[in-house]
Formats: structure tokens, sequence, C-alpha cells
């Protein structure tokens, strides 16, 4: 049984009915019990899009709690017109650059290390999820920041290409041609690391294996 | 086609889902969009435990910046004022600018030292010189001065004018008799 007041209630279930954007209106009038709902409905979303932008999961989790409070500090300041999200990831975006300034990562990060649900195998693709995942852990080993950055704002957030150019403050012509870009490496880069393997399954029957930038060797089966 | 042509047929169609057929030479991009499509095939990380928490924790002990919408208009108009004011003065008041020295048009002519006998003009007197202590009266250096201490007058009463005019306009409640005896 729930100990909590039946005014706090039906204020927590309003508050979980409510869009980003009216959340967030709320809080510009003081509600932090609204803009807490904005923190655990974006935290994954942050997190994950940070951790994209930076190299190790202590920069993306300071990141995240500055994200957050720097929000909450111009809350007063955020438009309706543009999506919640995409205000927040264009804060998110401008704290990396900073963070960039200050401190050069030592490493690249790696999503097959840091990765909850690991990626399936390179290698004849079985399906088109199998394929998706090998083109995401592709794109974090040979695509630049920006590049991996338009192309996780497009798929894992859904955004326009108007809303990817105001996060990573690039014109929309510049994010069209990041996109192209990005699609057409992931494209030669698989087709190369799928012939290889095809390759060397052939002639020695031994699992391929890809050294990743600044990370440990690893090997895939096939 | 360009680079960024082909970047701007192909993304209207992957991106802006605009009706339309791509060529085979993209279809590559086609594949890999329909792959990257799928929500599944993306790799989350989980967030570190009780990162909310510490973020609310944070976030209730800072305040959201209000705006402070004064300053600016105030500097604004007063500026505006200030500017108005001495507009005003300068043009009840004008002053005369300083000619430009207009640069010679034609190449400089040296004409040598000696080109023709210096002749002395007839009118001198040598004896002025001498003289000059005979014209040090009081008459004569108020004549020389007269044309000067008008200047300053002008200037001192401009000045006056423009101060009385910016501080008429200043909310500081002085009254005018008390600026007009400064």
């Amino acid at each position: 049984m729930s100990s909590s007041p039946p005014n706090l209630r039906l204020e927590s279930r309003s508050l979980a009915s409510r869009t980003p954007e009216q959340l967030a209106a709320r809080a510009a009038e003081g509600s932090l019990d609204a803009f807490g709902e904005l923190v655990r409905r974006f935290e994954s979303r942050l997190f994950n899009f940070l951790l994209r932008r930076t190299s190790a999961r202590a920069d993306a989790e300071d990141l995240t709690q500055e994200t957050f409070i720097r929000a909450w500090e111009r809350i007063h300041c955020y438009k309706p017109d543009w999506r919640f999200s995409t205000w927040l990831f264009t804060i998110a975006a401008r704290l990396t650059i900073s963070h960039h300034r200050k401190r050069r990562p030592s490493l690249r990060w790696s999503i097959d290390e840091d990765a909850d649900s690991p990626a399936p195998p390179v290698g004849e693709p079985t399906d088109e999820r199998a394929t998706g995942a090998q083109l995401w852990s592709l794109a974090a080993r040979v695509l630049g920041p920006d590049q991996h950055t338009a192309l996780w704002l497009r798929y894992a957030e859904d955004m326009s290409i108007d809303e990817i150019a105001r996060v990573l403050g690039k014109s929309q012509v510049g994010v069209r041609v990041m996109l192209f870009r990005a699609r057409q490496l992931l494209a030669e880069q698989h087709q190369l690391e799928h012939e290889a393997s095809r390759v060397y399954d052939a002639k020695a029957g031994k699992a391929p294996v890809f050294r990743r930038p600044g990370g440990p060797v690893a090997g895939v089966t096939t | 086609m360009s680079e960024v042509q082909d970047a701007a047929a192909v993304t209207a169609v992957l991106d802006d889902c605009l009706p339309g057929m791509l060529g085979e030479e993209f279809a590559p991009h086609e594949a890999v969009h329909a792959a990257l499509l799928d929500k599944h095939s993306l790799t989350w990380s989980r967030p570190p435990a009780g990162l909310s928490e510490r973020v609310l924790l944070r976030v209730s002990l800072v305040r959201p910046e209000r705006v402070r919408r004064w300053p600016v208009p105030l500097a604004a108009s007063l500026l505006l004022v200030g500017g108005l004011s001495l507009l005003l003065v300068r043009l009840s008041h004008p002053t005369l600018a300083p000619q430009p020295v207009a640069p010679p048009s034609g190449p400089v002519v040296v004409v040598p030292v000696h080109a023709a006998p210096v002749v002395p003009p007839p009118d001198i007197d040598p004896g002025v010189l001498t003289r000059l202590p005979e014209r040090s009266e009081p008459a004569f250096a108020a004549s020389l001065e007269r044309p000067f201490m008008g200047q300053v007058d002008a200037i001192a009463q401009d000045t006056q004018r423009g101060f009385h005019a910016v501080i008429s306009r200043l909310p500081l409640r002085l009254s005018m008799d008390v600026l007009r005896a400064m």
C-alpha cells in the first residue's frame, strides 16, 4: 500500500500523461516534479547520446548531470516551437564541445566494450536486425563523431534534418551531406568486411580478427 | 551530379520521406537506411544506477535563473535620451567643422629659392619693433582678446545648455532652480 497522499499520486499520474513540452512548461513555472519527470524520461536517451559524443562512461555521466542542471537553470528560455528533446540535446551537444576543448579524449570509445546488449557477429547477415546491429558497431569504429551523432539522432531519436542541424549547430545542407557520406561509408565498409570474412572463412575456416582503433583486438566469430 | 546534389536527392527520399525513386547507384544507401530503421538493432547502454536521483538532488539545490529584463531597456533608453539631447543642442547651436585641407591635385612644383630676386616691401616701417612697448595699453590687449573671449563664452553656454537638457530628462528629482543655480 502506498503511503503517498492522494493528491501527490494524482499529480504524478497527471505528469506521466503529459508531453515533454507540457512538462517543460510546468517546470518553467517552478514545478520540480515536472522537471523530475523529464529527467526520468530523458535520462537514458541523453546518456546514450552523450556516450557517443564522449570517450568514456564517466564523462557521459558527468555531462548528463550537467545538461540537466543547465536545462533547469535555463528552463524559462525553452520555447515550445521546438521539441523539448531537440532543445535538451542542443544543450548537451554544446556542453560536449566545451568538454572536448577542456580535455582531449585519450581513447576512442568503442561500443562493443560498453554495450549492455552484445552486437551480433559479423558475417553472413541472417536478417535485417543483425545487419543493423553490425552497422551500428561499424559506425562506432569508422565514422567521425559528428557523422556518428547525426546518424544516432536520425535513427535513435527520429529527428528531422532540421532538428539535427540545430543540435549539431550545422546547416541543413551540411547535415544532408553528413548523413549521405555516413551511409555510403557504412555500406562500403560493411561490404568490405563481409567479403573479407567470406574469403577468410574459405581459406582458413577461422574467425577474422579486426583491430579497433585505440581499442583491444577483438575476435569476431562467424 | 555533385555530391551535394546527390545528398539532397537521397536524403529527400530517405529522411524527408518525400515521394520519389532513387537510382540503382543509391541502392546501398537504401539498404543501410532500411537496416538502421530497425529500432531493435540499436545498442543501448544502461545509465549508471541512481543517476536521475543524483541529478534531481543537484537540481533541487539550484534555482532557475530568472529573466532580468529591465537593465537592457533602461540602458538603451538612457543612451537614447542622452543622444537626442546632444543632437538637439548641436542642431540649435551649429558649430563650424574644420575644413579639410585638400591635397594638391597636381604635381608639386618646387620653386628655386634664388629664382627671383627678393625685394623688400616698400611700406614696412623699420621702427615698428622699437615702438611695440608703446602699444601695450589695456585697450589694445582687450582688442586682441575679445574674439577669443567670445568663443569661450559660447562654449560655456553650449555646455551648460546641454547639461541642463540631459539632467532635466533623467529621473533624479532635482529642482530645476538648483540646476540653474549651478
